[in-house]
């Protein structure tokens, strides 16, 4: 196989260009991996911070002098904050799930632009060698094939990063969606006890806070927990897996290498001097 | 999970202190030489000599 230009020159341009494509490759897959776990770890955060804004309204409207120095405080405290951890918990848990799809797109991302620019190449190479057999009938044949499959390979790629986007989007909903009140606002039903006719109101808010706030403020935040553990994550199979960027980082050099040397591409490769 | 650094361009993005939409900036640039790149491919091996 021959190329139309001055050899030496187009060779060492080629594989420049070979080996940037192969490092952007690598790098555009890194970055959007850890870019989904990104905005997965914000946006459970936001969610987590309205749940603790949430909390303290309802408490301040329960008391508003309940503080570090009141009664039952550190009971509270360490109550509101086993709540929280399950909440957090719950959330990754669901999100496990999403991310591992989009890895898996990104995979098949990482295959289909190895391809396409392997393919490119073939395109290239194969029109001169067409050129000196004109007779052959199937002239027309391999030219249409590799037109078509360099054009394919453009669309699944565009295809492919539009659904990672989608993806991405699907999984913020889901996860502001999740153990969610039907109510959108403040629940205003605190359950207050009823007001002793001796006993001033400068007394009564102070009576039975600690009741007060678990009944109206932290039991049904308990039940929708467990509502989403029985209904949302039952369906899941998630593994509790934390995200490893060196096994993504070697996955994708893995699928690159299945494709830049597999035995069609390995000889235009050693032909331009690549490999 | 420790993230680490990542070299690009002649500048160095430490990934743990970065936002989401930092990195989608990245991306953009990345896949646009990306492309550049596989067009100048094309353009080296058609130019006449």
């Amino acid at each position: 196989m021959r190329i139309k230009t001055n050899d030496k020159y187009a060779s060492i341009m080629l594989k420049n260009r070979y080996e940037n494509v192969k490092n952007e490759i690598t790098l555009t897959a890194i970055l959007n991996s850890v870019y989904a776990q990104k905005i997965s770890n914000e946006t459970i955060q936001t969610k987590v911070n309205h749940q603790i804004h949430s909390i303290e309204t309802a408490i301040n409207r329960i008391n508003p002098k309940f503080g570090e120095k009141s009664k039952n405080y550190e009971k509270i405290k360490e109550q509101i904050l086993d709540i929280l951890n399950e909440f957090e918990t719950n959330l990754k848990q669901f999100c496990e799930v999403f991310d591992k799809e989009i890895q898996e797109t990104i995979l098949q991302k990482v295959e289909f632009e190895s391809q396409l620019f392997m393919a490119v190449l073939r395109k290239e190479l194969l029109e001169p060698n067409e050129k000196k057999q004109p007779k052959q009938k199937e002239k027309n044949k391999p030219k249409q094939n590799v037109k078509n499959t360099v054009e394919t390979l453009e669309k699944e790629v565009r295809k492919i990063t539009q659904k990672i986007n989608e993806l991405n989007e699907q999984k913020v909903k889901k996860i502001f969606d999740a153990m969610e009140t039907e109510n959108k606002a403040i629940s205003t039903q605190i359950r207050k006890p009823r007001t002793i006719k001796k006993i001033t109101k400068f007394f009564a808010n102070r009576f039975n806070t600690y009741h007060v706030i678990v009944k109206s403020v932290l039991e049904p935040i308990e039940h929708r927990i467990d509502e989403f553990k029985v209904n949302e994550l039952e369906k899941v199979d998630f593994q509790n897996q934390e995200f490893d960027l060196k096994e993504m980082e070697k996955e994708i050099r893995e699928r690159e290498k299945n494709v830049f040397e597999s035995e069609e591409n390995r000889k235009i490769c050693e032909s331009l001097g690549i490999l | 999970m420790k993230l680490g650094t990542i070299v690009y361009e002649n500048e160095i993005y430490n990934l743990d202190y970065m936002n989401a939409s930092e990195i989608k900036q990245i991306i953009n640039i990345a896949e646009t030489n990306k492309i550049k790149n596989i067009n100048e491919g094309k353009q080296t091996i058609n130019k006449p000599y």
